[in-house]
Order: C-alpha cells, then sequence, then structure tokens
C-alpha cells in the first residue's frame, strides 16, 4: 500500500502552493481504475497524515473516472470500471485505451479564520 | 490575544470560518514526474537503455538478472530497490555486474528521487543496459515513473494465469511482459496464449518473451530485445 506515500504527495502540492501547512476543509482529487491508486485506501488514511501535517482534518472529495477503451475490431468507444471483460457491442479483445490512468489534484479549500 | 488564531485581536468571539478554494489542476506525481524527466535526460546522455523491471516477489527477477549478468558482463549494471537486505545485489554483482542496492526502508516502490541519486555511484563507462530491479509488487510501483525507457513486468508460470486483467494499472504500461520458469511449465496450469492475449489487449505494442533462467531457453532472445 502506498496510499500514505500519495497523501504526502498531495499535501506536499499543497504546502507548495501555501508556503506553509494551513487547515483545509476539503481536497478534491481525480483518479482513475489504471493509476494504481485505491480510492478507499487514501480516503481512509488521508485525514490522519493531514492531521500530523497540520493541515486540520479535512474531506476528501474523489471523482472517480472510468477507463475509456476504442475497440479496434468494431471501432465503437466504450466506458468501463475495470478491464476484466472484452468489448460490450463484439467481445473483442483488439482494443486501445483512451484515459483511465488519471491521478490528479483538483483543488483545495483552505478555512480561512477572520475576526468579524 | 485572540486564542484562536494567536493574533492579537483582544477577542476570540467574533469568529467567522470563511472557505477559500484554490484550483490546482496538477498531477499528484508531478514532483516525481520531474525527478524522472531529469534522470530520462542523464541515462541518455550516458548512451543507456534503462529498463524499470517489475513484478511478484518470487517470479524470478534476480534468477533472471543472475542470467543476464553471466552473459553481459560490465555492459550491464543493476540498482537493486530492496526492503532491508542487500541479498540481491550480491548475488548480482557474485554473477559479474555492477549492483547496488537501495534500502527503501518499507517503501513498497522505487520513486525517482532515490534512483536518481543512485546514478552517479555507478561506473558507467561501457554500461550499456541499467536494469532498476523495482520492489516486488505489481501495485505500487506502476504508478512512479524512474526516467527508464521501458518498464517491463516478469509474470512466472507459477503464479497463475490470470494475473494480468487483475493488476491492469502496471500491464497497461509495460512494453515487454517476460514469462519465466518456463521449465516448470508443464507441471502448472497456465495458459501462455491466454496472459500474452490478456496483456496485447491493454498493451497492443507490448513485446511477449517466454524464458528459464535456469535451462537457458530463450534468454538469447530475450538479450538481442535488448541489444
Ligand atoms: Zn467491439
Amino acid at each position: 500500500m502506498h496510499e500514505v506515500s500519495i497523501a504526502e504527495s498531495i499535501l506536499d502540492l499543497i504546502e507548495r502552493q501555501l508556503g506553509a501547512p494551513q487547515a483545509l476543509a476539503e481536497v478534491e482529487l481525480c483518479i482513475g481504475p489504471l493509476s494504481g491508486v485505491s480510492a478507499e485506501s487514501l480516503e481512509f488514511c488521508f485525514a490522519t497524515v493531514a492531521k500530523e501535517r497540520g493541515f486540520g482534518v479535512p474531506g476528501l472529495s474523489i471523482q472517480r473516472t472510468q477507463v475509456v477503451i476504442h475497440c479496434d475490431s468494431c471501432l465503437e468507444t466504450y466506458s468501463v470500471d475495470d478491464l476484466m471483460s472484452f468489448c460490450p457491442h463484439c467481445n473483442s479483445w483488439k482494443r486501445t485505451i483512451q484515459s483511465g490512468d488519471e491521478l490528479q489534484l483538483v483543488s483545495a479549500s483552505l478555512i480561512e479564520v477572520s475576526h468579524v | 490575544m485572540c486564542d484562536e488564531c494567536g493574533c492579537a485581536h483582544p477577542s476570540t468571539v467574533f469568529l467567522k470560518n470563511r472557505l477559500r478554494k484554490i484550483d490546482l489542476q496538477v498531477p499528484v506525481l508531478q514532483a516525481n514526474q520531474d525527478y524522472a524527466q531529469k534522470n530520462r535526460e542523464t541515462f541518455s546522455s550516458h548512451g543507456l537503455h534503462v529498463i524499470n523491471l517489475i513484478s511478484s516477489p518470487g517470479s524470478g527477477k534476480t534468477t533472471l538478472l543472475q542470467a543476464m549478468a553471466a552473459k553481459l558482463g560490465a555492459q550491464m549494471a543493476v540498482i537493486v530497490g530492496d526492503l532491508q537486505t542487500d541479498r540481491d545485489a550480491v548475488r548480482i554483482r557474485a554473477a559479474g555486474c555492477q549492483a547496488i542496492q537501495i534500502e527503501t526502508q518499507g517503501a513498497c516502490h522505487l520513486d525517482a528521487k532515490s534512483v536518481g541519486e543512485q546514478i552517479p555511484l555507478l561506473n558507467l563507462s561501457g554500461v550499456k543496459l541499467l536494469v532498476i530491479e523495482n520492489v516486488g509488487n505489481l501495485v505500487c510501483p506502476a504508478s512512479y515513473d524512474l526516467g527508464e525507457h521501458e518498464k517491463v513486468v516478469l509474470l512466472s508460470v507459477t503464479e497463475g494465469d490470470d494475473k494480468v486483467l487483475k493488476y491492469p494499472s502496471i500491464f497497461s504500461r509495460v512494453s515487454t511482459m517476460v514469462l519465466t520458469k518456463m521449465d516448470l511449465h508443464p507441471h502448472v496450469d497456465f495458459d501462455l496464449n491466454r496472459a500474452e492475449m490478456e496483456c496485447r489487449s491493454l498493451s497492443p505494442e507490448v513485446k511477449c518473451l517466454r524464458v528459464s533462467a535456469k535451462t537457458g531457453a530463450g534468454m538469447d532472445g530475450l538479450l538481442q530485445h535488448w541489444a
């Protein structure tokens, strides 16, 4: 499991952007089935890692993409969550993966405390 | 002083939390990719072909590297990612080529920075092929570009022919798949064609090879492939 180091990488990017750790309400990610990263494991460890580094206890909002595949036999394009089965139109295994390996940090929501 | 945020404001009572959303849109592993790009430039400037070798534990990686070292000698160098011991590096060195070890200290994958730190420690004169033996698993190493020219996955016939579609993140990124321990194939139920067909369904251009490091079968073809 390398989701702790993925969490560290996310926080490194945010810290570089902000200059220093700051309380976060939410972090938004985009994760594809071919990223090699388990969204569930990341959800499980993210708040703990963030808290240790002084980012508060942020929620994680994960947009899960599908794998987009072009069938090289019938030329249809289709989307799936996993690659266990072949083309739903013609059952061909000749296919070209077009996307699905996303591992993107989309945004971070900061909690800004101000006096009224 | 305000107890809430430590500022000089006399009151903590009237605090308001506001959210400020910042758009980032950056790959999570951007820093690793930057290091990988630097490594790739270094590798190219030395005229090296660099392989990131990925497999499950027990797939015969070190045995294969020993057999390759015996044939290629000083033309090959190996960087070994190992959890604790330098046993694998010692075995490869004994077979005749340079090998240095990265202690991964529990990490389940190598990253580009740790590989880059090893490059100055290698004597690269005369070396044509650099093999980076990644930590043994089929999941975590897939996400981390090390600056290699190609990812190579080993799958031993003792592991089961259904592994390809179970680990699509790695099998969709490989340019070569090597089926190992072919000498044991008569004794196991492993459909070679199925594994190769499924790998091609994820990586249409993949080159599939079958070897036995023990008997030497297929070794010449493997070395020619990287020559
Ligand atoms: Zn089709």
